[in-house]
């Protein structure tokens, strides 16, 4: 459904992601894990086309991204929810919905499907006429999920969902996405919280340094020695002390 | 007590036109996040499109002027800012402030440097007595027509799809696009409504002045950034509000000040920005924190 | 090569090169100038004394990144200080009968009127230094705007001191070419050493990246109050000059015009350079001499054109707006000539600054 070749971004100087390919299928959740500064963010911008990379193609469905403005994209099929959530806070969470459905222009199935979002979302219905800035993290990413699936997304892209959030929420979060899973929907998840992703996943792409280190199935990874599973995540061996030598 | 209501009809009726003024600038800088010094300008060709117009109608010199304003409005953004969209703020209001330069000698080059005058129906110009009191139909008039368009703006921005997708722009641009918000239409659309209010500020200013020039714009402008900034760069009722106190302001020290020192009331009033600036950076109006509940 | 391992050498290259580089094609300009017609001679003598405003407006928004709408109230204070105390006393009594007698009884030559209305910016400027440092961005550039606004208010009405929109008349016309040549020439020698001093150096790294240096204890306000004192004062003597140039002047002479004109200067040359505000000084110059000759109307062959008011600075404006657009880092792309060695070694000359990184919308609400 979504496929990556050999993709370069440059954030002046420094390169961010380097030559990265990966593939999403109809109908996965997949994972795209990896530690701070891996080039995670920049992908996601990247296929959002928020940035523009330098080389490499970016295709969905067999039709390129590339040169495409966000707006663009997002009728093509692709909804992202950003690190840090990014909901519109002056807005009331019933605006933020409606924005939500942006592209759906003179459908008539928005109302009801803003409604129905409410109840999969009750904090969302209770506090519909709220500022969406007066809402909490964790009701600020349902918020935010929300206001992604309601542009009837082929493939959601989730930004660290987790981030900064309690761990009972982040519990939550993971249910959310849960439920997505089971309803179909075609999910490319960024993680840090690697092993939650790895239990979660159908398959998971460890990236460093902005390259893909390892990739495999749910149960490839699992069976994996714990030690080389780090080794690709963290660049080293516990306890070998010595920093990357490539 | 007379010159206390003919002074409030005074601060109400220039407050109104102070205000449309100030909403056309803080429209496009809520999107754009500069502020644009053409906009004086747009003003300015206002006024000699009803020049230009000044045989038709007068229905048609305000349909002639709007529509001009308007258009020209856009041509600004599709020409000029356009290209520099995501530039440095420095650039952008460089580009502005040549961009009105260009405009005012354009009409210098092509009109001449002389005043035109245009006559407005005299239905505008009359005045009627009301107990005592001699008031200005026209003043009345951009009473109406200031509180009409501020009300449908604030309509218009609440309830229609445009009008929320403006807000939300706005607020983060970025995350705007990402739902699928059209960058263009958004800032397209501000430039056009700014187009509106600068069509409506010029006709009720040649109504008043009847003299139209190529620095018609000048203070005006000034004007509308006081304003802007008074009521806290972006917010668009504080941009309104701030009309009316600088209109309050300016109304009270022509009445109030000694006579040797009412030539300088605009020093007073352009030095009180800079005190405003110094004092509350944020605005004279701050607007109210929403706080993350968590 | 063995140049660049010379400390010596690596100084002149880096220091002093680029100066001789800047000055001494001024000096020919100047040469050149002095044989030509009046008119022409008139024309390079305008543009000595915009070098000294616009490397004087450099100072401060070159270092600081920060654009200021109003830098020409200083040109205005200047011009006025010049004008009231160079004037003779008797001039000055029928000139402006109501001058308090500190200003009345005093008369200066044309070096001490030029320092002293130089100094008297400087004052002022430091009067608002401070407070006006503290806005950054927007904000400034505005409120610089507001000043402006406000000192033409006063100069155009405090009538007994300016004379107001009446001219100011009979101030000896002692700028010479040579002479605004020299004030020129201190006042790039001038930018260029403070762009090297500890204080020019915190700027610009400043500007490149605001936070990192307000995380490592930078002052910035402090900084920036500094190069704007400093900038006052070259930008009042360029006013200065001005007024013992044109002998009669009025309280529009010096405002909307010469603001854009100024900044025209600086951003079609690049302003983050010096050599960019040089260049862009002399470039504009002649654009706006050449326009101005088609205004008062020429012969194109058989074709006879009129008089076009307004031609030059329609002609100006869209100069600037075509750079904005098309080339925003200006002809020399901000840099500074190279150093003399790096030169011969035809290497890429550094890139004085990184491209500005893409503006986080965010951070400007």
């Amino acid at each position: 459904m979504l496929s990556l070749t050999g993709i370069f971004v440059n954030y002046g100087h420094v390169a961010a992601v380097r030559g990265v390919s990966l593939e999403v299928n109809e109908g996965e959740v997949v994972g795209l894990i990896g530690p701070n500064g891996a080039g995670k963010t920049t992908l996601l911008s990247a296929i959002a086309g928020v940035i523009r990379p330098e080389r490499g193609d970016i295709q969905l469905l067999g039709e390129t991204l590339l040169g495409k403005a966000p707006e663009k994209i997002v009728p093509m099929g692709i909804s992202l929810v950003p690190e840090g959530r990014e909901i519109f806070g002056t807005l009331t969470v019933e605006e933020n919905l409606r924005l939500g459905a942006t592209i759906r222009r003179r459908d008539p199935e928005v109302a009801g499907d803003i409604e129905s979002m409410m109840e999969r979302f009750p904090i969302l219905g209770k506090y519909r006429g709220t500022h969406a800035g007066a809402l909490s993290g964790g009701e600020q990413q349902q918020l935010a999920i929300a206001r992604a699936l309601l542009a009837n997304p082929k493939l959601l892209l989730l930004d660290e969902p987790s981030l900064g959030l309690a761990p009972k929420l982040v519990d939550q979060v993971f249910d959310i996405v849960g439920q997505l899973k089971e309803d179909g929907v075609t999910v490319l998840l960024v993680e840090q919280n690697a092993r939650r992703t790895l239990e979660f996943a159908d398959r998971t792409y460890v990236l460093r340094s902005g390259e893909i280190r390892l990739s495999g199935t749910k149960k490839e990874l699992s069976s994996m020695d714990n030690a080389d599973f780090e080794h690709a995540f963290l660049g080293f061996h516990r306890g070998e002390r010595q920093g990357e030598s490539r | 007590m007379r010159t206390v209501i003919q002074s409030a009809i005074d601060i109400l009726s220039l407050g109104s036109l102070y205000a449309l003024l100030a909403l056309g600038v803080a429209l496009v800088f809520g999107i754009m996040r500069f502020i644009n010094f053409a906009h004086g300008e747009l003003l300015m060709v206002g006024g000699y499109s009803l020049f230009l117009a000044r045989e038709l109608p007068f229905v048609f010199m305000i349909l002639v002027c709007i529509a001009t304003v308007v258009l020209t409005a856009l041509l600004f953004e599709r020409v000029a800012f356009r290209p520099i969209r995501g530039a440095n703020p420095a650039t952008q209001l460089v580009t502005s402030f040549a961009l009105s330069f260009l405009l005012q000698n354009l009409a210098m080059l092509t009109l001449g440097p002389r005043a035109k005058s245009v006559g407005l129906p005299t239905v505008l110009t009359e005045q009627f007595t009301v107990g005592g009191l001699r008031i200005a139909k026209l003043d009345i008039l951009t009473v109406v027509l200031g509180v009409v368009l501020m009300a449908s703006l604030g309509f218009f921005l609440k309830r229609s799809t445009l009008g929320v997708q403006m807000r939300a722009s706005a607020e983060n641009f970025e995350m705007a696009r990402l739902v699928g918000v059209k960058a263009n239409t958004v800032i397209a659309s501000a430039f056009a409504i700014s187009g509106l209010l600068a069509a409506s500020a010029a006709i009720i200013l040649v109504a008043k002045t009847g003299t139209i020039t190529p620095g018609l714009g000048l203070k005006p402008v000034v004007i509308a950034f006081v304003a802007t900034i008074m009521g806290g760069l972006g917010s668009l009722s504080g941009a309104a509000l701030g009309g009316f106190v600088l209109s309050f302001l300016s109304v009270t020290l022509q009445t109030l000040l000694p006579l040797d020192l009412r030539p300088f009331r605009d020093a007073f009033v352009f030095g009180s920005v800079v005190l405003i600036f110094l004092l509350r950076p944020q605005g004279l109006i701050v607007v109210r924190s929403i706080k993350e509940r968590v | 090569m063995k140049h660049s391992n010379s400390p010596l050498l690596s100084w002149i290259g880096r220091r002093v090169w680029p100066l001789v580089a800047l000055i001494v094609p001024l000096g020919a300009i100047a040469l050149f100038g002095g044989t030509g017609s009046i008119v022409f001679q008139r024309e390079v003598t305008t543009m000595m004394m915009y070098m000294v405003v616009v490397v004087g407006y450099y100072i401060f928004v070159g270092n600081s990144g920060v654009t200021s709408f109003g830098h020409i109230s200083f040109m205005i204070i200047g011009a006025y200080t010049a004008a009231l105390l160079t004037l003779t006393v008797q001039q000055k009594i029928i000139l402006l009968p109501d001058l308090p007698s500190f200003l009345a009884d005093v008369h200066f030559g044309f070096v001490g009127g030029a320092l002293l209305g130089a100094v008297v910016a400087a004052v002022f400027a430091a009067v608002i230094a401070l407070p006006i440092n503290r806005l950054t961005g927007i904000s400034l550039s505005l409120a610089m705007f507001a000043i402006l606004l406000t000192v033409n208010v006063i100069v155009s009405h405090w009538t007994s001191v300016t004379r107001g929109v009446t001219s100011m008349f009979g101030v000896p016309q002692s700028t010479t070419l040579g002479s605004a040549f020299v004030f020129a020439s201190i006042t790039i020698v001038a930018a260029w050493m403070f762009q090297w001093t500890r204080v020019g150096l915190r700027m610009r790294a400043a500007r490149e990246d605001e936070p990192a240096a307000r995380a490592v204890g930078i002052s910035i306000p402090r900084d920036r109050a500094i190069a704007f004192i400093l900038s006052g004062f070259f930008v009042g003597l360029g006013g200065a000059l001005f007024a013992q140039f044109l002998g009669a002047f009025n309280s529009d002479t010096f405002y909307i015009s010469t603001t854009l004109l100024t900044i025209a200067m600086l951003v079609i040359g690049g302003f983050k350079s010096l050599s960019g505000a040089v260049v862009g000084t002399v470039f504009v110059s002649a654009l706006d001499a050449g326009l101005r000759r088609m205004e008062d109307g020429f012969a194109l062959g058989p074709l006879e054109v009129g008089s076009r008011p307004g031609l030059s600075a329609v002609g100006l404006a869209l100069c600037m707006l075509l750079v904005l657009v098309f080339r925003s880092e200006g002809l020399t792309g901000s840099r500074e000539i190279p150093s003399l060695w790096r030169l011969r070694r035809n290497e890429t000359p550094p890139a004085d600054t990184l491209p500005a990184p893409a503006t986080d919308r965010k951070d400007v609400s």
